[in-house]
């Protein structure tokens, strides 16, 4: 356990750093200055336009963006190697306290997300696949369809449109309660249920046709144990694949939404800072959704030896 | 601004595209949802005509281009109540310090924690004793001597006098504060020599005539000395002298702010100079351009106020007895197309007037805003200070001129209809941001195609089109602009800020121009600069150096019970006079 770990480690390290250098890279190949951004259109050096260009030029020269590019590179990771992530462009905030701040209404969403769609997704696919070729089925999988081709930014909208301003069931913004979750959650967590409904009915069909399920009934058991403790388990092991690998899709419809649903989260920092060109806000960012991807797909791979014992011998 | 920039950032609106915005086209319609929701307005000045040392009793309105009355202040009926709390939806601020700040919705936020050194009415823009009670430019126009109030306290505690506001200038200078606006604001600052305790000398090394309209913007407002040290403490929880203190702030949730109970230096242009009605004031942050999420909080009673809803809706909501949508004008440049002078075939008058003939800009504006904006005629907003109505005259939708301009310059009817000399088509390459604006283009774009223009319009997030302006590959640029001086004209068309800032999007330095330019700043004497100013703008409008475009306005929603709101020049509303009237 102890080799399988450092091994990982060694893999988080390495994920790390090309995750950094690939967001350094395309953050400074994509064009757009930051500092022009900063000054944005109404710096009004209406004043004077020769104390525009001085703010301009100090602002380049405090933030460091005068330097060569492997500098600055080599400057992000020597500090980011010592926990600091610098400081936001904009908010002039430590990279770290934005993300802390912003960090816990993402994961909320991402893991009520998944809740929705673990549970309705495995759900409706059992169901599926017991009661298979009936109308149970046809309708579930129709429905799963609909929910994975709904893009998540208009699911929201609509539901917004109806629960929130229509019927005033739920408030639009994330200030006022749990309940403001039910509707971003559901939204992020639909598309993801119906790729889980449509893996678990076709895993379960399949289970359901190896000999020792057939043993199991031969034995006398009743359906309900044949199914729980026999077909269930190993049928599952596919769908915790897709949902370790779901969650990176969670994490991203999860930016989206919360643009969509005006939430608090790192994916508003995010997709604000590729906009404003705020290189510390994205790289911090992306950083910790690299961890996160990578620690939830740790976690999956631990998930498997627990259901699975040959994999644990392996 | 810094934030401003972003009307166009990614947003439902956005990523909807057409298709859903279609589809959802009845519902939005009865919900209210914003589907082409835009740039709303970087600052405002109300065009009232009541002033504000005598209180409004009714709503002032002006008539719109579309003939919807536009309403620019609240009514302000019925005895004011003091308590309750008002949550407006927002755009979220990036920093809270005045000095650095480069957003215009902090600008307009920022004057409930901070009095500026002088107050503006807007309107008329008259200069209003602030924490400041005189003023007096030396002759030569190189320094300033300022009288100080001696009443006033910060909000930690700390008194105010000379040392703040020469700590506050000094520390704008700091390069390490990385001062975004105010440094700006400032100009050729030397130094502030602190005369008495309540009298300061404000010196620069060159005659700086802006400096007292400059003084009235929250950017300058003197900062408590002993919290304003540090620099990043400062800037997450900010003191000023202002009617309400700051209580806190939550990033990408809301701020809020609390009554200030010690409050008694409110200027003249307020009905109430003590402290304030309200015991609370909060601002909802919502993502830019969300004008759905706005209009949905309003009518969920999650806000009672709003800044700015989709502009499809302003009928609707001018229609509602619940609410009142106020309007406030911005001072400065309207929204324009800058034209490039470097690249052809801009590079010839002839054209650039057949573009502003050629385009039918009040139809267009109509089109786009649903009554709620003003066709602009020049360079300057007709709110700004020194603005020459002569640009009025000028141009104007007339296609036969703009055909027989382009037949002059030698542009000939091609085969397909666009116009073609010595083998080459007549091209003009637009480069704009998405949202409202790249739609403004694209209309534009059908107009110059009837006189024989091909127009190609890229429409770009702002950081993009921020750096092909630079790189000078447009005919056509955007920009706007918001002050209440003339100077702003200096920001725009002077040759030393084509590169660098690059907000003179002409591309081309004109040494004529930039004497102009000069002369007005340096002229203290309010009556011949104002004929400077005068003949500056014509002189852009001679030459075709833009397409003006629409007039921006602040976009203000509220609840009707919402009562006596009145704007600053900028157009933020001035809280200290606003309260919350029973339902």
């Amino acid at each position: 356990m102890g080799a399988f770990l450092l091994h990982r480690l060694a893999r988080l390290a390495a994920v790390l750093f090309g995750v950094s250098l690939l967001t350094f890279s395309v953050l400074h190949l994509i064009p757009g200055d930051p500092v022009r951004v900063m000054l944005g259109d109404s710096v009004s050096g209406a004043a004077s336009g020769d104390q525009s260009q001085s703010a301009y030029d100090n602002l380049r020269r405090q933030l460091g963006l005068d330097l060569p590019l492997p500098v600055q590179y080599g400057r992000y990771v020597g500090h980011a190697l010592t926990g600091d992530l610098g400081h936001s462009f904009q908010t002039r905030r430590t990279i770290l306290s934005s993300i802390r701040d912003a960090l816990p209404a993402t994961l909320e969403l991402a893991f009520a997300g998944m809740a929705i769609a673990i549970l309705l997704g495995t759900t409706l696919g059992i169901i599926a696949a017991l009661k298979h070729h009936t109308w149970w089925d046809t309708g579930i999988m129709v429905l799963s369809l609909l929910g994975l081709a709904m893009p998540s930014f208009w699911l929201g909208l609509v539901l917004l449109l109806i629960f929130s301003f229509r019927l005033h069931w739920f408030p639009v913004t994330t200030e006022a309660g749990a309940s403001a979750i039910v509707l971003p959650a559901l939204t992020l967590g639909l598309g993801t249920a119906g790729t889980i409904a449509r893996l678990a009915r076709a895993s379960l069909l399949e289970v359901l046709r190896n000999e020792y399920v057939l043993t199991a009934r031969a034995k006398g058991l009743r359906e309900r144990v044949v199914i729980t403790r026999h077909a269930l388990v190993n049928a599952l092991i596919p769908v915790v694949t897709v949902v370790g690998l779901q969650f990176g899709q969670l994490l991203a419809g999860a930016f989206i939404i919360e643009v969509v649903f005006a939430r608090q989260g790192i994916g508003r920092l995010l997709v604000d800072g590729v906009l404003s060109r705020d290189y510390p806000m994205v790289q911090g960012v992306a950083l910790v959704a690299g961890v996160g991807y990578v620690l939830v797909n740790f976690l999956v791979d631990l998930s498997y030896a627990w259901l699975d014992p040959r994999i644990r011998h392996a | 601004m810094a934030t401003e920039r972003f009307r166009t950032r990614l947003s439902r609106r956005t990523m909807l595209g057409g298709t859903a915005a279609t589809a959802m086209a009845a519902i939005l319609a009865a919900c209210g949802g914003g589907s082409s929701a835009t740039d709303t307005p970087k600052a405002a000045s109300t065009t009232g005509t009541t002033a504000p040392s005598a209180p409004a009793t009714g709503g002032t309105a002006k008539p719109a281009v579309g003939g919807t009355p536009v309403v620019v202040e609240g009514k302000a009926d019925g005895a004011p109540v003091t308590g309750g709390s008002l949550t407006i939806a927002y755009n979220d601020v990036p920093t809270l310090d005045p000095r650095v700040s480069g957003a215009t919705d902090w600008w307009r936020a920022g004057y409930a924690l901070f009095d500026p050194l002088i107050y503006q009415e807007a309107g008329t823009l008259k200069l209003v004793p602030g924490l400041a009670q005189s003023w007096q430019a030396a002759d030569d126009g190189k320094s300033y001597t300022l009288k100080l109030r001696q009443d006033v306290k910060f909000h930690d505690g700390t008194p105010f006098n000379a040392d703040a506001v020469k700590y506050t200038f000094d520390s704008i200078m700091d390069p390490a504060l990385k001062s975004l606006t105010a440094i700006g604001y400032l100009g050729p600052y030397t130094g502030t020599d602190v005369i008495d305790p309540f009298t300061v000398k404000v010196n620069f090394s060159a005659p700086y005539a802006p400096f007292l309209n400059n003084l009235t913007h929250s950017v300058l407002s003197p900062v408590s000395p002993v919290a304003g040290k540090n620099y990043n403490a400062f800037a997450a929880h900010p003191v000023g002298t202002g009617p309400f203190m700051f209580k806190e702030y939550k990033a990408q949730v809301s701020m809020t702010f609390v009554r200030n109970p010690d409050y008694k230096w409110g200027p003249a242009l307020m009905r109430n100079q003590g402290a304030p009605y309200l015991d609370q004031v909060t601002y909802r942050f919502v993502p830019v351009g969300e004008f759905a999420t706005n209009l949905g909080l309003l009518q969920n009673g999650e806000v009672q106020m709003s800044n700015g809803i989709a502009p499809q809706e302003l009928a609707n909501v001018q229609k509602d007895p619940k609410y009142q949508a106020l309007l406030p004008l911005v001072p400065g440049s309207p929204q324009i197309f800058p034209l490039n002078l470097t690249k052809p075939p801009t590079d010839d008058l002839k054209v650039r007037q057949a573009l502003n003939y050629a385009v039918d800009m009040p139809a267009i504006i109509d089109t786009l805003w649903y009554g709620g904006r003003k066709a602009a005629r020049g360079p300057l907003s007709s709110p700004t200070l020194d603005y020459n109505p002569a640009v009025e005259s000028y141009y104007g939708y007339n296609p036969t001129k703009a055909k027989a301009l382009l037949d002059e310059a030698g542009w000939k009817p091609g085969p397909d209809g666009i116009r073609v000399k010595d083998g080459q088509q007549l091209k003009v390459l637009t480069i704009i941001t998405t949202g409202i604006e790249g739609k403004n283009a694209e209309l534009a774009q059908a107009y110059f195609k009837d006189v024989g223009i091909a127009n190609q319009v890229d429409e770009q997030e702002y950081a993009q089109t921020a750096t092909r302006y630079l790189a000078s590959e447009h005919n056509i640029a955007r920009i706007f602009f918001s002050h209440t001086d003339p100077v702003v004209l200096t920001t725009l068309y002077h040759s030393k800020n084509i590169k660098g800032t690059n907000f003179n999007r002409t591309m081309k330095p004109d040494p004529k121009l930039d004497s102009m330019l000069d002369a007005a700043q340096a002229d203290l004497n309010s009556e011949t600069r104002k004929q400077k100013y005068f003949d500056i703008q014509t002189y852009i409008m001679d030459n075709a150096l833009i397409i003006p475009r629409w007039e921006e306005r602040v976009f203000w929603v509220a609840k009707t019970n919402v009562k006596g709101l009145h704007f600053q020049a900028l157009g933020g509303p001035w809280l200290q006079d606003t309260w919350i009237a029973a339902q």
